[in-house]
């Protein structure tokens, strides 16, 4: 795929081409969203936003990496969202059973290539995660995530977050303690290979 | 045991960990390691929480987020539609206005009032006076009419309440046509008599005016024409009503103008102001 042909066709209103960039990055936006927002629902939101935004403001797009320029659109939707939903505070509607309790694992997160404990243990992994970067500032999460769950070098996050180097080492230093604090409390949810040398 | 790293510290540590030192840094920090084992306990507990993050597996998209040529062309609707909408509606006001002047300005013109019967009036209100001046003696036997003392058809006895309220212009105006009348009808008489006998001899002045028994002259409803206000020419009222019409057409003409143009604004002003409304909701469901 050449990507700046792409680009190129799709600043000219090749809605086609476009698309073509939209299949090669949807993984990476809608995991960025989810990973901001917690929520499948609003990650979905978010990322088709992203992309009509991109699409709208192709012609900004003034080189260097696309896929760091498309993190940086998502990201500031999700913070969009957030901040909307500070504002106004909604009730999330969760799954329940016939008991009315709330179903922890939804039937719908389910894989069936893999076991029930397999499944148990990745869902509270995931959980145990995601409880965890819900409880960082928002920017130490959004580097966090760029970082070290997408892989992003420091360059990269940095033109994601529109911020200098330094910025980006800080909060990545400063976010990845608080991870580190805060993954401690499920150590035994952790795979032995993971878990702190403090605890063990 | 963390309490004794600075944040400084830590942030080398996370750097490190990344390839993200300089040089100097990085000697200065490894000489650091070795001299202090809460560090390297720090290093370790930093490097299991970067792998635990890095080793979560991609999540992926639940569904295509490729956009329709709905989704992207949102913004070049909502263009044209912020682009038609102001100017259909300013179109539409402006017409508004426009008809309101022209009206204004009609009324001024033709003055208020039943302005579209009183032309017609005149010849009307005449005919109808002459008409009215018939002696209850009048008992016309077929093919011949009574004689009436000339006396009994007078300029004074030609009443034309109507025309005296609509001012002094038209009131010299039907006095000049009942001039005329009175001229016609002397004309007629004088050539009947050869000018020997004073009185006239009164003659049907249409041929749909039926003589009924008991001295009554009726006019039948059909002979009236309710849009102009014109009779249907006669011998009399033929040569009046003509010049009239050649008088007046000037007036006719102009307020036909505005009439044409009254229409037409109100169509400009309606289609428009219903466009507007037509994109507005377009806009909206968009």
């Amino acid at each position: 795929m050449d990507e700046l042909a792409l680009i190129s066709d799709a600043r000219k209103g090749d809605l086609d081409s476009f698309n073509r960039l939209v299949l090669a990055y949807q993984d990476l936006l809608y995991h960025q969203a989810y990973r901001l927002m917690g929520e499948s629902d609003a990650a979905e939101d978010a990322t088709q936003n992203a992309f009509i935004s991109a699409y709208k403001n192709l012609k900004s797009f003034r080189g260097g990496s696309f896929k760091a320029w498309l993190l940086r659109i998502v990201t500031n939707v999700c913070y969009d969202e957030l901040r909307r939903k500070k504002r106004r505070p909604t009730t999330p509607l969760e799954p329940l059973n016939k008991e009315d309790e709330r179903i922890e694992s939804p039937q719908w997160l389910a894989d069936p290539a893999e076991s029930p404990e397999e499944f148990t243990e990745r869902s509270e992994l995931s959980r145990a995660l995601q409880h965890c970067l819900d409880k960082l500032p928002m920017d130490f999460r959004t580097v966090v995530v760029l970082v070290d769950i997408h892989g992003l070098d420091y360059r990269e996050a940095s033109e994601a977050i529109g911020k200098p180097l330094g910025t980006v080492k800080s909060r990545l230093a400063r976010g990845r303690l608080r991870m580190r604090d805060c993954l401690g409390g499920f150590g035994e949810l952790l795979p032995p290979a993971y878990r702190l040398v403090r605890e063990s | 045991m963390t309490t004794r790293i600075s944040p400084k510290e830590w942030e080398a540590l996370s750097a490190y960990l990344d390839g993200q030192l300089s040089a100097n840094d990085r000697i200065r920090l490894e000489r650091l390691l070795t001299e202090r084992p809460e560090m390297r306990v720090a290093l370790k507990d930093l490097r299991r929480t970067r792998d635990f993050l890095r080793s979560q597996p991609s999540l992926r998209a639940p569904r295509n987020f490729t956009l329709s040529p709905q989704l992207a062309g949102i913004r070049i609707k909502e263009r044209r539609s912020s682009f038609a909408f102001p100017v259909l509606s300013a179109v539409s006001a402006l017409a508004s206005i426009l008809l309101v002047l022209v009206f204004v300005g009609d009324m001024l013109i033709t003055g208020a009032g039943p302005s579209q019967n009183f032309v017609a009036q005149a010849p009307v209100e005449e005919y109808l006076a002459v008409e009215e001046t018939v002696p209850e003696s009048f008992s016309p036997v077929e093919g011949e009419f009574q004689e009436i003392p000339p006396t009994e058809i007078t300029l004074q006895e030609v009443q034309v309440p109507s025309v005296a309220a609509e001012g002094e212009e038209l009131e010299s105006m039907v006095e000049e046509e009942v001039d005329a009348v009175s001229k016609v009808i002397e004309a007629v008489d004088e050539s009947r008599t050869g000018g020997a006998i004073q009185t006239p001899i009164l003659e049907p002045v249409s041929p749909d005016f039926e003589a009924v028994p008991g001295g009554k002259a009726v006019h039948e409803p059909g002979l009236y024409d309710e849009d102009t206000g014109w009779l249907e020419p006669s011998i009399d009222q033929g040569i009046s009503s003509t010049a009239w019409l050649i008088e007046k057409l000037p007036l006719l003409m102009q307020r036909s103008t505005m009439r044409i143009l009254e229409v037409i604004l109100i169509i400009i002003a309606f289609s428009a102001g219903l466009a507007a409304l037509y994109i507005l909701r377009i806009g909206k469901r968009l």
